[in-house]
């Protein structure tokens, strides 16, 4: 910088610089809901076939999705940082992360934020934990009039730039880190076990990085810690199953041999999430964004292969199983349950056994909420 | 704290101070789907931090990359990593990613 003012700690860090808009507190997230996708589960039954284990996994336990708004100063602004205080920390705590930041197709100056927090328990008996809270921070220059209210306060320093305009304000609670560190390899799937288990698949997400940190404050617990860490990587992974008999069908002359085959195939899409599990440890992992479970019984009365080829056909490739699950989706039932919860139709399965963005530097950045309350 | 500077409020509760750390915003960019992008002028600190995040995607009923990133000097440089071309060797699979550029 040339003119104005800069403002270093002891360890020649620059923590104000008149020259550029600093991050102020503007408040908590305002929450608006909470919600999961719904199951996708359908398939086909014959007159043969089994009609066993068409259900859910019980460890296909779809996340909460906690949606929350911002308000920001016009259509213009920057998304706002959004820090997640957790409501609990440690090794059991529910895992979570930022996993859409969208600016509102209507009011343009909101931003939707939507918080995928782990539930645990089992599909048929979920149980969800209390949601975080997200403390929310702009630059001055996307504050509104309201956000930028410094009240009966007169007491402080703040600094312009050179177009005089107030880039940093110390009555608007400027943004304060205790520590950052980068995020680099999330895992690469969530579950590295096996998951077969006949018809109840495990899916329950059994592989973690683990990230240390110092603070620059003294904590006694974590309790106290905040986090910034988007979301950026994601895994899809699924099971197969397959099953089949035959059998005779005696009805006079009309008597016939027959033969049935059913593929099942299970899948969760997972996001990665995030969880304190100490003071000094910062924790990566998956929590189960979509799962589904679908099926296809074949039968036929000429020959006991014909079918089972016929099912195995079904989910024989990748791309068979996208287009069968494409065609679910579009049912009316399937598309009016995602209406109803509020989140958007998809296949919810765009590969296989696999993730991406799982090497990106995930850099996250430490506060503490009590700097704010 | 015996030199720096300190900041309170009419409470004389600390608001901050020369002894806390922060990263300053240096600068925002958007990279948009399947698109290659160069980002020219970015203001420099001695340390520097990119974050970013995807815009408007949650879904996985796509691939959803993110840009990859390489920051020298004042060039930010934002491009498609190539897992995420398609069999023809197009740019494909990426989302809009928003960039966030750090320094203190």
């Amino acid at each position: 910088m040339a003119v104005g003012l800069q403002f270093k700690n002891a360890s020649s860090e620059i923590i104000v610089d008149s020259d550029f808009h600093h991050y102020h507190y503007i408040g908590k997230a305002a929450y608006i809901s909470t919600t999961q996708v719904p199951d996708l589960k359908d398939g086909n039954n014959t007159n043969h076939s089994t009609t066993a284990g068409q259900y859910m996994s019980p460890s296909q336990v779809n996340g909460d999705i906690i949606k929350y708004r911002v308000v920001t100063r016009d259509s213009s602004s920057p998304p706002p940082m959004c820090f997640i205080k957790p409501n609990s920390t440690g090794t059991n705590a529910p895992r979570c992360a930022i996993v859409l930041t969208e600016q509102d197709a209507t009011t343009h100056y909101y931003w939707n934020i939507w918080v995928l927090q782990e539930r645990t328990g089992t599909h048929s008996s979920p149980t969800s934990h209390t949601r975080p809270e997200l403390y929310c921070f702009s630059p001055h220059n996307a504050m509104t009039n309201s956000q930028r209210d410094v009240g009966t306060e007169t007491l402080g320093v703040a600094t312009f730039n050179s177009s005089g305009s107030k880039t940093y304000d110390s009555r608007l609670k400027p943004l304060k880190l205790v520590s950052a560190g980068v995020a680099n390899s999330a895992p690469s799937v969530a579950r590295t076990n096996s998951k077969s288990n006949g018809w109840s698949p495990y899916f329950t997400v059994d592989t973690v990085t683990n990230y240390t940190f110092s603070t620059s404050s003294t904590e006694s617990n974590a309790s106290d810690l905040m986090f910034y860490a988007p979301s950026l990587a994601h895994c899809c992974q699924e099971h197969r199953e397959n099953t089949d008999g035959d059998g005779f069908q005696s009805q006079g002359y009309n008597s016939y041999f027959y033969a049935w085959a059913r593929s099942d195939l299970w899948y969760c899409f997972y996001r990665n999430t995030f969880r304190f599990t100490s003071k000094t440890n910062f924790q990566s992992s998956y929590t189960i964004y979509a799962s589904g479970h679908v099926w296809k019984s074949v039968e036929d009365s000429s020959s006991i292969f014909t079918a089972i080829l016929a099912a195995a056909a079904a989910f024989v490739t990748f791309g068979a199983s996208l287009i069968v699950l494409g065609a679910l989706v579009a049912t009316a039932a399937i598309t009016q349950a995602f209406t109803n919860s509020g989140t958007a139709a998809g296949t919810y399965y765009p590969y296989i056994d696999d993730s991406r963005n799982r090497l990106e530097d995930v850099t996250f950045l430490l506060s503490k909420a009590s700097y704010y309350d | 704290m015996a030199f720096g500077y300190e900041s309170r409020d009419a409470s004389g509760n600390l608001v901050h101070s020369t002894e806390d750390s922060t990263f300053t915003l240096l600068g925002t960019y958007t990279a948009n789907p399947n698109t290659d992008h160069t980002f020219t002028g970015v203001p420099i600190m001695p340390t520097r931090v990119v974050t970013k995040l995807m815009l408007n995607q949650v879904n996985g009923d796509d691939e959803a990359y993110v840009h990859q990133h390489s920051l020298s000097g004042s060039t930010l440089t934002v491009t498609v990593p190539t897992a995420a071309y398609d069999d023809d060797g197009n740019r494909a699979n990426t989302v809009k990613t928003f960039f966030m550029v750090f320094g203190k």
